[in-house]
């Protein structure tokens, strides 16, 4: 019905075509850890349109720092969590990490946590952290490099992934891009002598 | 409107799925129309108790189609809209949900929200009579038992 | 031997699929079937497929029995598929059967129950003898049928909805009371079944279970391999109104209604015991659309798991896993169907040491302290 769609183009991040692409998307930026892609919805809310690719009513979400509005819930369908319990997280990157996500268990690994994390900015600027990415899926290493991302992040990283095949899934999202560190890759900061 | 708003949804899926949708355009042409969220189709599982021991369990699965609405009349005035249907198409709840939301509301378009209402409401009736009618034209009379002079042939 | 190639045959299948559809088509009426007679005039076989498929669809299944000409198997599958391509939407609140509108209402075990008998649509007192009139049915005389019916209305005041009899003893002190459970039901459609299962994963598996499946079952406690004396308390058909909040209002909304067959069993039970005293027990057996055998299959075999879960099987019809493996139309259609495809390697395998084996017994014994080749 012609009416409909017009109005629903409003809402094109929410209709199948656009969470279709989307969803491809995210399989190759988990594929290829680190590499940098362009979020192809209009949404200034990077986070957002992934959130509104990945949920549906049957997944949990936390929203430790307030960021959803309070009138994409709703769209979102996810069931309001807790970081501690929900499978996927949304959290400002550039504040210090308080909380101890789900790392899933041997019998269900996948039920460790996907967090997204709000960080300034993914790419070369002034002032970037550069991150040195190896593991499955990167060709001997490649770079990442990202502003606003609170150290304690990574730092926890290591803990939660330490003990594969458990850990925690991350994507980092600036205002127009994303970027996957699954729990398989391993992140080494310039300058440090630990792995992460 | 003396039917109450609970029914007014199954009153008017019973209808053809044509005049909801024709009814809902012309509001929404008038209207601003909002999805809170997004009118989609699926599963519900259908729980009951069961009658021996009220224990809950599931009998199976129904479609459900699912819509909620904000309208807002162009005098400023807003009424929020919102239907649940056991039916798989999407764009009938979220027709319904206009209608309802109208005829709540009393924005301009109401009047034909209420008359589809009404007709609906009259179908529902002529079925649940159907239903009165099987149980009243087969109900057993035990009172005729035992009487004197009853043939005792098969 | 090299293994035996098994592509090939595309051309034959298709060819399969156009020859399905000729036998469909070869009709002389040349009339295509429509869904609505489907779904009307063979309804107790659209309500079997209802709830065979788990899915209460009455035109998707009229759909399924058509495309697959009749196979309830098939078209039950058919169902099953379809509802695997839908999310799960939402939770609905659990719903109180006794808001049941129903059409039929009897109880063998009570003659006076609150609100009274209705026999309803039955052919429980016909006699089965061929009607030859419904052979070249006139359409006129088809349509006048419905009218007629409700023309000779007599003024029906009949409450909408009535009171269980099982409710109604326990009003009475004659059944002990029950606790409303707050457990979390079991999902069939979202976990497998690993023994020892609840009573609601069972009830739910026999609820979409193959009619004929539960029926064998249920018979053979009947005859004897149990001891479930079963009476009907009630059986009713009926339609169930669906509640769900209004998403404005939160009041409680019709969503809808849904066909559905219920039935609860009343069982003497003497343990043996000379010292313990006789009881009741109860089975329940329900299922969407009208299926009074499927019903009360369920209610006795529900009574018969309970007794085996709780002092373990005597019989196959107490036995949970021999029960509820057995019963999905789905499953075990879908096992014996899977026979057919092509099993060339298997067997050529088979063959293989069939002959080996053979070739062995055959051949002259080798000397003692030669070491013998497997």
């Amino acid at each position: 019905m012609p009416k409909l769609k017009a109005h629903m183009a409003t809402h094109d991040l929410w209709l199948p075509p656009m969470q279709q692409l989307l969803f491809r998307d995210l399989l190759h930026a988990f594929s290829y850890p680190g590499q940098v892609r362009t979020c192809r919805a209009a949404e200034p809310m990077t986070w957002l349109a992934l959130l509104a690719a990945l949920l549906d009513g049957e997944v949990g979400l936390a929203d430790p720092h307030g960021m959803v509005p309070a009138g994409q819930w709703p769209m979102l369908e996810a069931v309001p969590s807790t970081p501690e319990r929900a499978a996927f997280i949304i959290a400002d990157g550039a504040r210090a990490l308080d909380f101890e996500p789900r790392l899933g268990s041997l019998e269900s690994p996948e039920t460790g946590a996907t967090l997204l994390l709000r960080v300034a900015f993914l790419g070369e600027a002034a002032g970037a952290e550069h991150l040195s990415l190896s593991g499955p899926g990167v060709r001997d290493r490649t770079g990442l490099a990202v502003t606003g991302l609170h150290p304690s992040w990574l730092k926890a990283r290591a803990g939660w992934v330490a003990a594969f095949p458990l850990g925690v899934d991350l994507l980092l999202c600036d205002d127009c891009r994303f970027a996957a560190l699954p729990r398989t890759t391993q992140v080494q900061r310039r300058g440090d002598k630990w792995d992460m | 409107m003396t039917i109450p708003r609970r029914n007014w949804a199954a009153a008017l899926a019973v209808l053809p799925a044509q005049d909801l949708v024709s009814a809902a355009e012309a509001i929404a042409a008038t209207c601003l129309v909002s999805d809170l969220v997004l009118p989609q189709s699926g599963l519900a599982l259908l729980t009951l108790r069961d009658g021996a021991f009220h224990e809950p369990f599931h009998l199976g699965e129904v479609p459900v189609a699912r819509a909620q609405v904000v309208l807002r009349a162009p005098d400023g005035r807003e009424a929020g809209g919102g239907a649940v249907l056991l039916d798989d198409r999407s764009n009938i709840a979220r027709a319904v949900a206009i209608l309802d939301g109208a005829l709540a509301g009393r924005l301009p378009g109401w009047e034909t929200a209420a008359a589809l209402v009404a007709r609906g409401s009259a179908a529902r009736a002529q079925s649940l009579a159907e239903y009165q009618h099987l149980l009243a034209s087969t109900r057993v009379d035990f009172s005729l038992l035992g009487q004197p002079g009853e043939d005792d042939d098969a | 031997m090299g293994y035996v190639a098994i592509k090939g045959g595309r051309a034959a299948i298709d060819g399969a699929a156009a020859a399905a559809e000729f036998l469909r088509a070869r009709d002389e009426s040349g009339e295509p079937l429509r869904l609505s007679a489907i779904e009307h005039q063979l309804r107790l076989l659209t309500s079997r497929v209802i709830s065979e498929g788990g899915l209460y669809h009455p035109r998707l299944a009229a759909l399924a029995i058509k495309q697959f000409q009749g196979d309830t198997l098939e078209a039950a599958f058919a169902l099953r598929a379809y509802r695997s391509t839908k999310p799960r939407l939402m939770a609905l609140p659990v719903q109180p059967s006794t808001s049941m509108r129903c059409i039929r209402r009897i109880s063998s075990a009570f003659k006076d129950i609150p609100g009274g008998q209705m026999i309803g649509p039955s052919y429980d007192f016909a006699l089965r003898l061929l009607r030859f009139d419904l052979a070249n049915e006139d359409p006129a005389a088809f349509q006048a049928v419905a009218r007629r019916f409700l023309g000779a209305a007599p003024p029906a005041d009949l409450p909408d909805s009535f009171p269980k009899v099982l409710d109604a003893l326990r009003g009475e002190g004659l059944l002990p009371p029950v606790a409303a459970s707050q457990g979390e039901p079991f999902d069939i459609t979202r976990e497998p079944l690993v023994f020892p299962v609840s009573r609601s994963a069972a009830l739910a598996t026999m609820a979409r279970a193959e009619t004929g499946s539960l029926l064998a079952m249920a018979y053979s406690n009947m005859r004897g391999y149990g001891d479930v004396h079963p009476t009907v308390a009630e059986l009713r058909v009926g339609y169930l109104p669906v509640l769900v909040p209004h998403p404005v209002t939160g009041e409680p909304m019709e969503a809808g209604e849904v066909l559905m067959t219920e039935c609860e069993v009343v069982a003497m039970y003497e343990s043996g015991n000379p010292d313990a005293l006789p009881m009741f027990t109860l089975g329940y057996g329900a299922c969407f659309g009208h299926n009074e055998v499927k019903a009360i299959s369920m209610a006795i075999l529900d009574r018969a798991l309970q007794k085996g879960m709780r002092d373990g099987p005597e019989n196959p019809s107490e036995d949970p896993e021999f029960v509820l493996l057995h019963v999905d139309g789905v499953d075990s259609m879908g096992f014996a169907s899977h026979y057919k495809m092509p099993h060339y390697v298997t067997f050529q395998s088979d063959l293989d040491r069939l002959r080996t084996t053979q070739d062995k017994a055959r051949a002259p014994r080798t000397e003692v302290g030669h070491e013998s080749k497997l």
